[in-house]
């Protein structure tokens, strides 16, 4: 039961849904149409569904410090740093969420996005420009022939996306042009391709009961 | 330590020092390289250029995170601007990111500030859980989403007067920093909707299969693409002010691995005559 | 230059220079804590949008709209959360089987319509072109990427030709990553330039 009862319903729904794409009329016993279904029911159970899942991390983030702070691990002051964010944010946006109208409180919790939490966030990912240069120099290495080719079209791609590469060669904007629109076309959709059928086969697997490592039942039957 | 050695061993912060003096000088002093116009750019231009300012409402899917940084900030601030100039409306929504809304709410911000009125210019419907379901869901029934942020009930929004299912818009456009396969699996492909995207440079490559099929109308990537974008509509602004900077950041990275090369086959011959003698 | 006066551009910046502190210097206790303030308010900020979503999809609907219906997914929403409890950890399966259901059919179907089908369309009626030019990009387009397909079949002889073949679509690859890495590099820096824009600009007026 345990087991079999949430491979069936993966089955049904997904049966549900890739009809709702292929037929239109009603189906017989049930009287309604399977997109009907889809759009009255499935649909907006998935967005529901889905709205309690968006907390599941951040309760466990919540399970795991919290423990760090009841047990005194090392560096607990940071995860009360963290619960406390947590509880300040969580309850400010709930506040928000639920009382739409109060634009004063929208106003302040503005604040507090836009000047902490995003350049927080902006901050943190702008470092990947340091790590981007310091890669470029310490790991970008022309070690054979292929490595070569790569390091060659990567050079060819910047001078010509940037300004200055038509400013040192006309033809660099070109260049930069063709390899975007010939040879990466051709690999970029042969990478889709692969990868669209890859995405069906898993998908049929796991609607057919064969993949089921995503009810931690255990890798595949 | 030899010079090679020296070569091969530079201090990471010396990189990254160099690397902010070398970004930080032309963002002070703008050089102002002229810049030529992508083709997938100038297509969302046409798009917007196109449209009837007396029956056309847009749709925004405002997907990026303040993470992305303005390469993916830009990209929508430049369109909606070229979309106030030309007095057309939009609807902005959110299924990509909980932060969606609150982007949204910057640019709206600010065109409050400016005179516009929010509800009969524009609208923001917040985010709707759910991913590529709630794509579909939406695309089938607009008013699925019952109120907006600030609590007024959507069908009341005089922006959505007469909008019932995604067809009723005139042009749908994703802004995200990603790729936009979702909207082209649920609505694109099966509805046949107008759709263009904008994202941060780092997705273009993978998005040009799409835009040669015809699944894409326009492609925007980044800050490039949304200064070429400020200069078509003659308002150049933050994207335009960044491009020489960004020129300056290229030529320092092709110059590290052009120094790093030269530091590996200098100690490979190095090696190879040590070994030979 | 006219430096800021507002109180929370100062805070923004110092939470800038805060993440920035250990690429630029080392591990500190200023960037331990700017990094538990952002998993802690994106978090937060995480929930705040989920119960919003909660209560207008779920909650106000069966309240005010009698949509009793609604009453399974709350269910399945709330079982969830019974991953926490070893002992009725099971229920969690019910809602996950749901969700991937969902997922799966909408999977099935689409990426093989848009992705594939349009694609190889795409490609194939596109050759040849209106002049030599385009016909001679379209043609390379088709080659190169029936040779990187063909790099990934494992399961067929490798002869002399589907070898040769295969090896063009590597090649091709290594094109297609380099170009990727050019833009990768394109959209890092732009990132950094923005926080940089922020700080000449909006702190300390030097733009």
């Amino acid at each position: 039961m345990r087991k079999e009862v949430p491979l069936l319903i993966t089955l049904i729904v997904s049966i549900i849904v890739m009809l709702s794409r292929i037929t239109t009329g009603p189906v017989p016993l049930i009287g309604i149409s399977m997109p009907e279904l889809f759009e009255e029911y499935i649909s907006p159970w998935m967005t529901v569904v889905s709205a309690f899942a968006l907390c599941l991390a951040s309760v466990n983030l919540i399970m795991v410090h919290s423990g760090n702070i009841s047990r005194k691990r090392q560096e607990w002051v940071y995860s009360l740093i963290l619960l406390v964010t947590l509880i300040i944010y969580g309850a400010f946006c709930t506040y928000v969420e639920l009382n739409p109208d109060n634009e004063t409180a929208a106003a302040n919790y503005s604040l507090i996005y836009n000047y902490i939490l995003s350049p927080l966030m902006t901050g943190q990912w702008a470092c990947l420009a340091f790590y981007v240069a310091s890669a470029s120099y310490r790991a970008f290495r022309a070690r054979n022939l292929e490595a070569t080719v790569l390091l060659v079209s990567a050079i060819l791609v910047m001078l010509g996306a940037a300004p200055v590469g038509s400013l040192i060669w006309s033809k660099f904007p070109t260049i930069q042009q063709w390899l975007l629109d010939v040879p990466n076309m051709a690999g970029q959709r042969a990478l889709l391709i692969g990868a669209a059928i890859g995405s069906f086969v898993a998908s049929l697997r796991t609607m057919l009961g064969i993949e089921r490592s995503h009810l931690g039942i255990g890798g595949s039957s | 330590m030899n010079l090679i050695d020296k070569l091969q061993n530079v201090d990471t912060r010396i990189i990254y020092i160099v690397l902010l003096i070398t970004l930080s000088i032309p963002l002070l002093h703008p050089i102002g390289i002229p810049m030529q116009i992508n083709p997938m750019t100038r297509a969302v231009y046409d798009i917007v250029e196109g449209l009837d300012p007396e029956k056309d409402i847009v749709l925004l899917s405002m997907d990026y995170m303040p993470g992305a940084g303005l390469d993916a900030e830009v990209c929508p601030i430049a369109v909606v601007e070229h979309l106030m100039e030309r007095g057309i409306k939009w609807v902005a929504i959110s299924f990509g990111t909980t932060d969606g809304p609150m982007m949204t709410n910057r640019i709206i911000t600010d065109l409050e500030r400016r005179g516009y009125k929010y509800g009969e210019d524009f609208a923001n419907l917040g985010y709707m859980a759910g991913g590529e379901n709630a794509i579909r869901l939406f695309a089938l029934d607009c008013l699925s989403v019952p109120t907006d942020v600030r609590g007024n009930r959507t069908s009341d929004l005089p922006v959505m007067q007469g909008i019932r299912t995604i067809k009723d818009f005139a042009f749908v456009m994703q802004f995200s920093a990603s790729t936009p396969e979702a909207w082209i699996r649920q609505v694109v492909d099966p509805m046949g909707i107008a759709f263009a995207t904008g994202t941060v440079t780092v997705c273009v490559p993978s998005l040009v299969p799409y835009y040669n099929s015809g699944q894409l109308k326009g492609v925007m990537g980044g800050v490039s693409s949304a200064a070429q974008y400020e200069i078509l509509c003659n308002k150049p602004g933050r994207g335009a002010s960044m491009m020489d900077a960004q020129s300056m950041g290229h030529l320092i990275i092709i110059f590290f691995i052009v120094l790093g090369n030269i530091g590996y086959f200098l100690s490979k011959r190095t090696k190879e005559n040590l070994a030979a003698k | 230059m006219q430096i800021s006066t507002n109180i929370w551009q100062w805070i923004s910046v110092a939470c800038i220079f805060g993440m920035w502190s250990l690429p630029l210097y080392k591990d500190n206790p200023f960037y331990r804590v700017c990094q538990n303030i952002f998993v802690g308010s994106c978090a937060g900020h995480a929930i705040g949008i989920a119960v919003g979503n909660m209560v207008k999809y779920g909650f106000q609907p069966v309240i005010q709209q009698s949509q009793l219906h609604l009453i399974i997914p709350i269910v399945l929403g709330i079982l969830l959360y019974a991953r926490f409890f070893p002992s009725v950890a099971w229920l969690s399966r019910w809602s996950v089987a749901f969700l991937v259901g969902v997922g799966v059919g909408q999977a099935i179907y689409s990426s093989l319509r848009s992705q594939v089908i349009n694609q190889a369309v795409a490609a194939m009626t596109k050759f040849p072109g209106e002049t030599l030019g385009t016909t001679v990009n379209n043609l390379i387009s088709i080659i190169g990427l029936l040779a990187v397909l063909t790099y990934f079949l494992f399961t067929i002889p490798q002869t002399r030709f589907v070898k040769g073949f295969s090896q063009l679509g590597r090649w091709l690859m290594m094109v297609t990553f380099g170009v990727g890495f050019g833009n990768v590099v394109s959209g890092r820096l732009s990132v950094l330039l923005g926080e940089l824009l922020k700080i000449f600009q909006d702190w300390l007026g030097l733009i």
